[in-house]
């Protein structure tokens, strides 16, 4: 019994099926690709997961939930992370406040009303924070505004922001498209251990990756 | 102090030092002299200047965090107006349980509106809140006069019950001290006002303000900075947005909510007015004038505003004559016809091209300005690159 | 009353600041030396002009203005007195000497009141604490001048209403501090009546439209209590909220309804648009059991007169005073006001020059400006030479009682000021109303305030 399970998937937009009887198990603990030319229908299908479209028919069911008909914050909070194809980040916030927002979600669910307390008293948040910004090597852009950052450097920080809610299921699009060839290699490199240490499987579609 | 850092600590005690000392700051000329025309140092008008600071300060937390732009939120300053007299009318003049009520009232009445326009975002928002603050005008100027006394407005009569009055005061007061009580300094040629209603209101002002800059700083709103910059985002991180837009819209109504009960505790009466568009409109100019999602900023804005209707109104041509009756004929009749356009009944075109100016060449409001001379005057440029706001795009 | 203005006068010592605004106020009361607010310093006195320089009743509130500053000039002894050389007060000549009010020099300061009464009683509350305005006088809607007719009681200086009409302003809202000069609902509606009756006859159904708040309900209920006095049927009231400008959708449900009149109970833009729609659907031309369909605007002003254009022509209604009227009194006026501004003045213009003439009188004879004693003054006065013929005080509600004008829009104006003629004048006994009429009733006058 795999943690997300597919079966019987179908949606179509109008006459145009882009998705027809997609089944599909994941383990926990491995790491997939969702590969095919453009237009094969590997957004569309990571679109289903994440509640920002309800297949036909079929069902989605992801650690005994299932996923349809969810809001995409319930879904987030069941345990699925996505890195969007085009970096979605909080450009005007900081690069700390990107990564504490994702960790105060975890935290504190989906909706906490603490308009009281302060961000500075938040020892537990700014520590996790700071040790992802660490780890994805990021930390000495932590003051600086999201959106003066390189794309390359919002697609880390997206990640980050993922990767501080420690997903069951991490889905990426496209994650090392538009990276340099340094930057993708710290992807990987960051990728791979968080695998090995808690198994979690990761999605990436479109295209052939230079790494896997 | 008072869980806040360093800098906001400095920028609260200016703030207070400001309210405390505005007698003295508003009234900067001597009492008969022909600037006395500009001093804005009177009861009336320093208790509006933090009324309205009030109501900007709560719809900077909606507009100036979300970045939802409400077109509605008189309808709460109304709503808390409306409130307010009528405990006058029922209890007595005692403006406690009147505000207390205000706020009540404006924050379930936001919490209605809020809840339906909030199912929108962008300008079907906007649209959605000018829609209800209409509605809510119509039906306080015809439709519900029995609540409100339409047209007229809602006053406090003489045979009114006021169950709780006995031998209280006529006037509304805190406990028996009457908001319009004025103590008047005179200190040499100088006049200082010092009115009770205005401090009352400066003490719920700086409550107000120290609230504001509480959750600026907190966790909430921190995510209300992160729905105005990327929503989908937000909810893609398992943070559901819509209790946090609705959270800050019903906080914002019962700001507004405030300032309207402070409105009628210092002039009871609440007319349907207050709740047009145009009055929604202003606490926008205010707020963008100021800088939105500033601290200070919607305060300025206020504070601006409020001194041009005020006192650029009443300059009128025959006040102009007295400051230019040195010139010869012609050129006084010629320059008065000039800044005649510009002052008496012509505020509002000053304040309008004040405001397309200050939004062209400050588009961070009135506060930009401010860190723009604060920054030229320290020479100290490399701060700001060293907070990466400027830093190159590393592609 | 706590409640002191000393300012600008009676130095405290700086040492008295630390008790500043709580203690003091009670301490300082018996030092208020003059006995009430505002009382004049020096040489000038100050009354405060409050009109609408912006929104919908500039046009009204310009014109106020004017004849306000026609009468301070006139009072401090310029230009050719105007109805200084007519008045009569009690009998007699007036008390004024054209050296200004109780020989201090008069100034004045304008506001603007938006026609909101947020903005006007900001703006009134302004001249009062810092201006020091003794008087205020203004307003152009009733609305307005309710709200500031109340700040003035509270704040202790005397107000003389400016263009109100509503029955409410000396009813249910009346109050001792406030007076006013112009008509109301109710004396429109008087008057009407029996010119409506002669012209149009007996049999007649009429059908209303009213403007959907305060003055347009008061203005409706008067005029259809007094249509069905005389024998009419009100077939129909049709509520329109303020801001209606295409008023077809309402005109036309009134062909059917079997009326035979329409009367507008609308002012200002209102009333141009509804007129404008009525005559366009032809009403005018139709014929409805037997007889002509006729139009009927109760309350009439120049302005809006010029506004409806070629509408108004044959239609009647009432004024509370108008530029054409041939009494000594009126031709004062209207020439003091034309060879000033080159042009004739209009009721709003009438009405604010006599309340300010009549608050100087009152000041003279009671020889102080203290509010109580101006009321004094005015209570009951009995005056005339103002261009309404004999005219009363009334001491119950502080209300003019005068003669009131019934006019027809022109069929052959001579110009853009000469849109109505005067048909009839109704005489002072028809238009007058017990104190307790409940169409004034459950108001209070309350005790004058002398703010002190």
């Amino acid at each position: 019994m795999g943690i997300l399970e597919i079966q019987n998937v179908n949606k179509s937009f109008g006459g145009l099926k882009a998705l027809q009887n997609v089944n599909l198990n994941i383990e926990e603990g491995t790491i997939h690709a969702i590969i095919g030319p453009n237009g094969a229908g590997k957004s569309t299908l990571l679109n289903c997961f994440v509640g920002k479209l309800v297949p036909d028919t079929g069902t989605v069911t992801f650690d005994g939930h299932s996923l349809l008909g969810k809001k995409p914050h319930e879904i987030n909070q069941i345990g699925v992370s996505r890195v969007f194809q085009t970096p979605e980040i909080f450009s005007d916030l900081s690069v700390f406040e990107n990564v504490m927002i994702p960790c105060f979600a975890k935290r504190d669910g989906a909706f906490e009303l603490n308009a009281l307390s302060r961000v500075q008293g938040q020892g537990d948040i700014r520590d996790k924070a700071e040790q992802m910004l660490i780890d994805v090597n990021m930390i000495d852009k932590r003051d600086m505004i999201a959106s003066s950052m390189s794309r390359g450097d919002k697609r880390r920080l997206e990640m980050a922001m993922c990767l501080a809610q420690d997903p069951k299921l991490l889905l990426l699009d496209e994650p090392t498209a538009g990276m340099a060839r340094a930057d993708t290699n710290n992807t990987i490199e960051r990728l791979v251990p968080t695998t090995q240490s808690s198994c979690w499987p990761k999605f990436r579609t479109s295209g052939i990756s230079p790494w896997l | 102090m008072l869980g806040l850092n360093k800098k906001d600590t400095g920028l609260f005690i200016f703030v207070i030092c400001v309210t405390a000392l505005a007698p003295f700051i508003m009234n900067p000329f001597p009492a008969d002299s022909a600037m006395a025309q500009f001093n804005a140092g009177y009861p009336d008008l320093m208790q509006r200047f933090v009324i309205f600071g009030i109501f900007a300060i709560g719809f900077n937390i909606l507009f100036g965090l979300t970045g939802y732009l409400s077109f509605g939120h008189a309808a709460f300053l109304g709503a808390g107006s409306y409130a307010a007299v009528w405990m006058f009318k029922l209890l007595s003049y005692n403006i406690v349980p009147a505000i207390i009520l205000s706020v009540i009232v404006a924050g379930l009445f936001s919490v209605i509106i809020g809840f339906i326009s909030l199912r929108r975002s962008g300008i079907y928002f906007s649209i959605l809140t000018l829609a209800f603050a209409q509605m809510s005008f119509a039906m306080a100027y015809s439709v519900l006069t029995p609540l409100t006394n339409g047209e007229t407005g809602l006053q406090v009569y003489n045979d009114d019950p006021q169950w709780l009055k006995g031998n209280g005061p006529d006037a509304t007061h805190f406990f028996g001290l009457e908001m319009r009580s004025t103590f008047d300094l005179d200190l040499g040629a100088w006049s200082f006002s010092f009115n009770v209603g205005y401090y009352f209101c400066a003490v719920l002002m700086l409550v107000a303000f120290y609230l504001s800059m509480r959750i600026f700083r907190s966790p909430f709103g921190l995510m209300l900075r992160a729905i105005k910059t990327n929503q989908t985002r937000l909810n893609y991180t398992g943070l559901n947005s819509r209790p946090y837009t609705l959270a800050a819209f019903v906080i914002s109504g019962m700001y507004a909510g405030l300032a309207g009960g402070l409105m009628a505790s210092m002039d009871p009466l609440a007319g349907a007015e207050r709740m047009q568009w145009t009055a929604s409109g202003e606490v926008v100019l205010m707020t963008i004038l100021g800088g939105a999602g500033t601290l200070l900023g919607p305060l300025l804005g206020a504070g601006f505003i409020k001194y041009f209707e005020n006192i650029f109104s009443k300059i009128n041509e025959s006040v102009l004559h007295g400051w230019f009756g040195f010139l010869p004929d012609g050129i006084e009749n010629g320059l008065i016809w000039v800044i005649e356009h510009f002052v008496g009944s012509g505020w509002h075109l000053t304040l309008g091209l004040l405001f397309m100016l200050i939004v062209i060449f400050l588009p961070g409001g009135l506060m930009e300005g401010a860190t723009r001379i604060r920054d030229r005057f320290s020479g100290d440029k490399t701060k700001k690159d060293t907070e990466g706001k400027y830093a190159p795009a590393g592609e | 009353m706590t409640l002191i203005k000393p300012t600008r006068r009676g130095v405290i010592q700086a040492g008295a600041l630390a008790g500043a605004g709580i203690a003091m106020p009670t301490i300082l009361t018996a030092e208020s030396h003059a006995g009430y607010r505002n009382a004049p310093q020096g040489s000038t006195v100050t009354l405060g002009f409050n009109v609408p320089q912006s929104g919908p009743y500039a046009d009204e509130g310009a014109d106020e203005l004017r004849a306000y500053e026609l009468a301070v000039e006139h009072l401090n002894g310029g230009g050719d007195g105007g109805m200084m050389n007519t008045f009569t007060a009690n009998g007699s000549k007036n008390a004024l000497k054209g050296n200004g009010i109780l020989g201090k020099k008069v100034e004045f300061v304008t506001g603007d009141t938006q026609t909101k009464s947020d903005a006007a009683r900001a703006s009134a509350k302004s001249m009062i604490e810092k201006d020091g305005a003794v008087m205020i006088t203004g307003g152009s809607s009733s609305g307005v001048a309710i709200a500031v007719q109340g700040l003035c009681q509270e704040a202790g200086v005397i107000f003389m209403a400016g263009l109100t009409h509503s029955n409410d302003t000396t009813g249910k809202d009346k109050k001792a501090n406030g007076f006013r000069h112009f008509f109301n609902g109710y004396m429109s509606a008087a008057a009407l009546a029996p010119v409506l009756e002669k012209m149009y006859g007996k049999d007649r159904k009429a059908y209303h439209l009213t403007a959907d708040y305060t003055w347009g309900w008061t203005q409706q209920e008067s005029i259809a209590a007094a249509t069905e006095a005389k024998g009419w049927e009100t077939v129909k009231n049709v509520l329109t909220p303020l801001a209606t400008t295409d008023f077809s959708s309402y005109v036309a449900p009134v062909l059917n309804s079997g009326a035979d009149v329409l009367v507008l109970n609308h002012y200002g833009g209102n009333m141009v648009n509804s007129l404008t729609s009525a005559v366009q659907f032809g009403l005018r031309d139709k014929q409805v059991n037997g007889k002509n369909f006729e139009i009927v605007v109760p309350l009439y002003s120049r302005l809006m007169a010029r506004g409806a254009g070629e509408n108004v022509k044959g239609i009647f209604g009432s004024t509370n005073w108008h530029w054409s009227l041939q009494d000594e009194a009126s031709k004062a006026f209207v020439k003091s006001f034309g060879t000033k501004y080159g042009f004739p003045p209009s009721q709003a213009a009438h009405t604010c020059y006599v309340q300010t003439l009549l608050y100087a009188n009152a000041a003279e004879t009671a020889g102080t400006f203290n509010p109580c004693g101006i009321a004094e003054a005015l209570e009951g006065l009995q005056f005339d030479g103002m261009g309404n013929g004999a005219t009363e005080y009334r001491a119950d509600d502080h209300q003019c009682f005068k003669d009131v004008l019934v006019v027809k829009g022109k069929d052959n104006p001579t110009s853009e000021f000469d849109l109505l003629e005067v048909v009839e004048v109704t005489p002072r006994e028809q238009v007058e109303y017990a104190p307790d009429h409940p169409m004034f009733a459950g108001g209070d006058l309350g005790q004058c305030n002398p703010g002190a």
